[in-house]
């Protein structure tokens, strides 16, 4: 691969599992040798597996999952990127984003396929329309298992009742319309890039910050990028004509925590995000007031769970003033 | 290290409660550096089950007190009771429960801090696990041991038959009533048995005594560890209910140890009597034994003074009476008694009861100043005032203890050699000995508390990858934090939050804005029942008066006030101008959250 630049780096965060990465490993070194033969550009992409299991599972699993492809991986290059511990997905996408080489980073989660022609789609749009942050496939998923795979819905990001909520996209209103193509390819706009499946330019996106920590160990990670990308004007789209498969083996913040932690870091995370991208004075008197409200209705009825939720951002404050420090335009924040 | 305390009494006002242990034991714990929170009844003309916390001061305390009080008027069932324990341990989230008391709140209660796995220790006071009859008296004063079930039950039965047995017991005004008392209470088996219908009232008695005495030590077999407040209570408990107690000595009150100086007549020997008009405590016996002396020109009688804590008023007001006859300086009062001063100025203590004594508190406050006692000779006392230092009577004995006053008023010898006994004694076991500090005493719950909580089988951590761990063990932690306390960080957050937005509204002004929007918050306000209305109550002093969790508005600030910024309102204006510096100006698309939220 010497003289030839890296255009593309898959950068896939696991825990190690072998059974995920055999099922998704060998699909995304075809796709890469796809791109590649597509593209016309031998050598110009690599996969860079972030091992976070914290303790060298998939560096372990990697051997025997590339021998599955006929003795080595027909040319793509793949190279494992350690972590001294089990950090969470947001900071391993961090890493293995440090860690690549690529001018583009496409970000998968380990049970997640994209075919090289998907790929190529994605990288054209980006280089086709330099106002894009990130583009991400058509996302199909089984609704139940041996079903045929469908659209995932668009998320949108609501305001209710002064809460943010992250949702599936309901009805034609909510949906995301469709924009003017770029290189042949339909797109349409999103308010929420996901995080299964997303490229972005490396550069830009170190610079954005990426996924930040604040939200760890899970949750809205992804909008909170997405939020601070719009709010340098850039923005966010589906490519329709790639087209990626989510092969749903568990890594959803369901699977991943128990019910009450879930809720617990989903709430916290709720408010977190809201206190970094409160833009106006008259934006966080009114969430105060509204989180006054809250307040006291929970002290009033005993209600532990939401008091919980929002000490636990309490808890952090300091580290959501550093975080808004980092977007342009947002006031600092002392405490 | 959060501790519930658990009693059926706790007198907020007084630093020494003479029949309730809690409230010095509450402060020694905060004193220890223990979260305290009581779990207490209080008959209030309040709503049912409506709990009021509040928070008590203690000098030169590392730890808290806070006192729980839940509204009963004496009809409430034990499932009532536990469901209000149950949310006070919802809200409070102690590590340990310490009852003090189970009799009033009952099987239900405990089994409501077993459900949330805490560890609890139950303290003897009185010989309710094996009695209901908690002097181990008879209707006429009589005593029995502890243990006696058929002793109980005829009592129980006379009780049921003979209704001018005074109150507190005694002799019936009715003589047909005496003899049954006598017959019923005196009668051997066989007597007993020639009078079917008593027989069987005493069976049945007899009965439900034991079933409920194998209802207790059931109770008590769920409690992780079991004390009594005396070596001999807690060796006649162990023996008879069948479960180990362990003796854990109450420690005295510190304060109480600032005996005043002895002042006004010293040519005269006073003493004082401190205790209550039950007529277990033999106050009647003290008074008839002072008019003997007085009665008699040769012998030289002391002076009394009386120190009561109110129980029965017209029992109360008799005393009263007959004392006054006396010239004796007569006090009774409900609510706090100021045991130093009462201690100030006198030469011994009198305490003649007839019986039903265990660790009484008098007795250790005077022993622990070095004050000489005159006192009855029961196990209950003796364990306490030793007869080194004190002058131990037959209890119910006028003459005797007529006797005892006159040695000490005419014989100042006597009283110098007790009064050097006690004090010596007082000064020898002032650290761990019977007569130890409530501080010390603390220390000795602390170790308890820590064993238990040490024994404690840890939990596993949550499911997940270590970094989800890590966010599940700062929910534990969370978890543990009591809902006031949840509070406190809550409203200390949203201050710094608005400190940190450069809000020049404040926070009174946005809490007065919170609940102007109504909706739920009025709605709950208004229709907040039972275990849940205490974080209410809180809340609403909290608005009322300003000083346990915000500043109140000013009068004049706005309830609703204008601060969102419209084109109309010139103070919008100005905050638009502010959030140009806020946001430095960005007015592009998607600001955020805004773009996308609004």
């Amino acid at each position: 691969m010497t003289g030839t630049s890296i255009d593309l780096s898959l950068v896939l965060p696991t825990l190690g599992n072998h059974d995920r990465l055999g099922r998704s490993l060998p699909g995304l070194c075809e796709a890469l040798v796809a791109l590649e033969a597509l593209r016309g550009r031998a050598g110009s992409t690599e996969i860079v597996v972030v091992d976070d299991s914290g303790e060298g599972s998939a560096t372990a699993a990697l051997p025997e999952i590339l021998a599955s492809l006929g003795g080595e991986p027909r040319g793509v290059a793949v190279r494992t990127v350690g972590t001294e511990r089990n950090l969470g997905f947001g900071p391993a996408v961090m890493r293995g984003a440090r860690e690549a080489r690529g001018a583009h980073l496409l970000v998968l989660h380990d049970d997640v396929l994209v075919e090289g022609a998907g790929m190529a789609a994605l990288l054209e749009v980006l280089e086709g329309e330099p106002a894009i942050f990130a583009a991400a496939p058509s996302l199909r998923r089984s609704p139940e298992p041996g079903a045929a795979p469908v659209r995932v819905p668009a998320r949108v990001v609501r305001l209710e009742d002064d809460w943010i909520c992250v949702r599936d996209a309901r009805g034609e209103e909510e949906e995301a319309s469709a924009s003017a193509p770029v290189a042949g390819h339909a797109l349409v706009d999103l308010e929420v890039i996901p995080s299964a499946a997303m490229l972005v330019r490396r550069g830009e996106f170190l610079d954005l910050g990426g996924f930040d920590r604040l939200f760890g160990p899970a949750s809205l990670e992804d909008v909170d990028l997405s939020l601070c990308a719009r709010r340098r004007g850039r923005r966010l789209v589906a490519v329709l004509d790639a087209v990626a498969l989510h092969l749903d083996l568990g890594d959803g913040l369901g699977d991943l925590l128990d019910a009450p932690v879930a809720r617990a870091v989903t709430a916290r995370n709720r408010l977190l995000l809201r206190w970094k991208h409160l833009a106006t004075r008259t934006d966080a008197a009114d969430h105060l007031v509204g989180l006054w409200r809250t307040a006291l209705e929970a002290g009033l009825t005993g209600d532990r769970e939401t008091l919980e939720g929002i000490a636990l951002a309490m808890d952090r404050l300091g580290e959501m003033a550093e975080s808004r420090a980092t977007l342009s335009g947002a006031a600092p924040m002392d405490f | 290290m959060r501790v519930a305390l658990v009693c059926h009494e706790f007198r907020s006002e007084a630093s020494l409660h003479l029949s309730s242990h809690a409230r010095g034991l509450g402060s020694a714990l905060a004193r220890a550096g223990l979260e305290v929170e009581v779990f207490t009844l209080e008959a209030r003309g309040e709503r049912r089950l409506t709990q009021r916390r509040r928070l008590l001061p203690v000098k030169d305390a590392a730890g808290t007190l806070a006192v729980t009080a839940v509204a009963v008027d004496g009809s409430e069932s034990p499932a009532e009771l536990a469901a209000a324990f149950g949310a006070f341990l919802d809200r409070e989230r102690p590590a340990v429960c310490h009852f003090e008391s189970i009799a009033a709140f009952g099987a239900p209660s405990l089994g409501e801090a077993r459900r949330r796995g805490l560890p609890t220790v139950y303290c003897a006071r009185d010989p309710w696990p094996a009695h209901d009859q908690l002097t181990l008296t008879l209707p006429n004063l009589a005593p029995f041991e502890l243990g006696d079930c058929e002793a109980e039950a005829r009592g129980e039965v006379a009780l049921e038959l003979c209704e001018s047995i005074p109150s507190g017991g005694g002799v019936p005004a009715d003589p047909g009533e005496r003899l049954l008392l006598r017959e019923l209470l005196e009668a051997d088996g066989a007597a007993l048995a020639s009078r079917p219908e008593l027989a069987h009232k005493v069976a049945d008695a007899h009965e439900r005594i034991q079933e409920a005495r194998a209802n207790k030590r059931a109770l008590l077999s769920g409690v992780d560890r079991r004390f009594a407040a005396s070596r001999m209570l807690a060796r006649q408990l162990s023996a008879t209910v069948g479960r180990a107690f362990t003796p854990r000595i109450p420690g005295v009150e510190p304060a109480a140890a600032r005996m005043e100086e002895r002042a006004g007549d010293a040519a005269r020997t006073r003493l004082l009597f401190l205790g209550s008009s039950r007529p277990v405590e033999g106050l009647d016996v003290l008074l008839d034994a002072l008019r003997e002396l007085l009665a008699s020109p040769d012998r030289e009688a002391p002076s009394l003074r009386v120190v009561l804590e109110a129980t029965d008023p017209l029992r109360d007001a008799a005393l009263a009476t007959r004392a006054e006859a006396l010239g004796v300086e007569f006090e009774c009062k409900r609510g706090a008694l100021d045991v130093p001063r009462a201690l100030g100025g006198v030469d011994a203590l009198v305490f003649p009861a007839r019986w039903g004594q265990f660790a009484p508190a008098s007795v250790r406050v005077a022993q622990a100043v070095g004050l000489p006692v005159v006192a009855s000779a029961i196990p209950g006392i003796e364990e306490f005032a030793s007869p080194t230092s004190s002058t131990l009577v037959e209890p119910g004995d006028v003459s005797q203890l007529a006797e005892a006053l006159a040695t000490i008023a005419h014989r100042a010898g006597r009283l110098g050699e007790l009064r050097e006994a006690a004090l010596h004694r007082a000064v020898s076991e002032a650290g761990s000995g019977p007569l130890k500090g409530l501080d010390a005493e603390a220390q000795e719950w602390r170790q308890t508390y820590e064993q238990l909580l040490g024994a404690r089988p840890s939990q596993g951590p949550i499911a997940g990858p270590p970094h989800v761990q890590e966010f599940g063990a700062e929910l534990a932690r969370m978890g543990e934090a009591s809902l006031g306390d949840l509070f406190e960080r809550v409203e200390l957050g949203l201050e710094q939050l608005r400190a940190a937005f450069g809000l020049s509204e404040d926070t009174a002004s946005l809490m007065a804005r919170a609940v102007a929007r109504g909706g739920p918050l009025r709605d709950q306000a208004g229709e907040a029942d039972g275990c849940q209305e205490e974080p209410l109550l809180r809340v609403g002093d909290a608005l009322e008066h300003g000083k346990d969790l915000v500043p109140r508005p000013a009068p004049g600030d706005p309830v609703a006030g204008p601060a969102v910024a419209t084109e109309a309102d010139p103070a919008g204006q100005d905050q638009l101008s502010r959030q140009e510096q806020l946001t430095g100006g960005t007015t592009g698309e998607g600001p955020g959250a805004q773009g996308g939220t609004a």
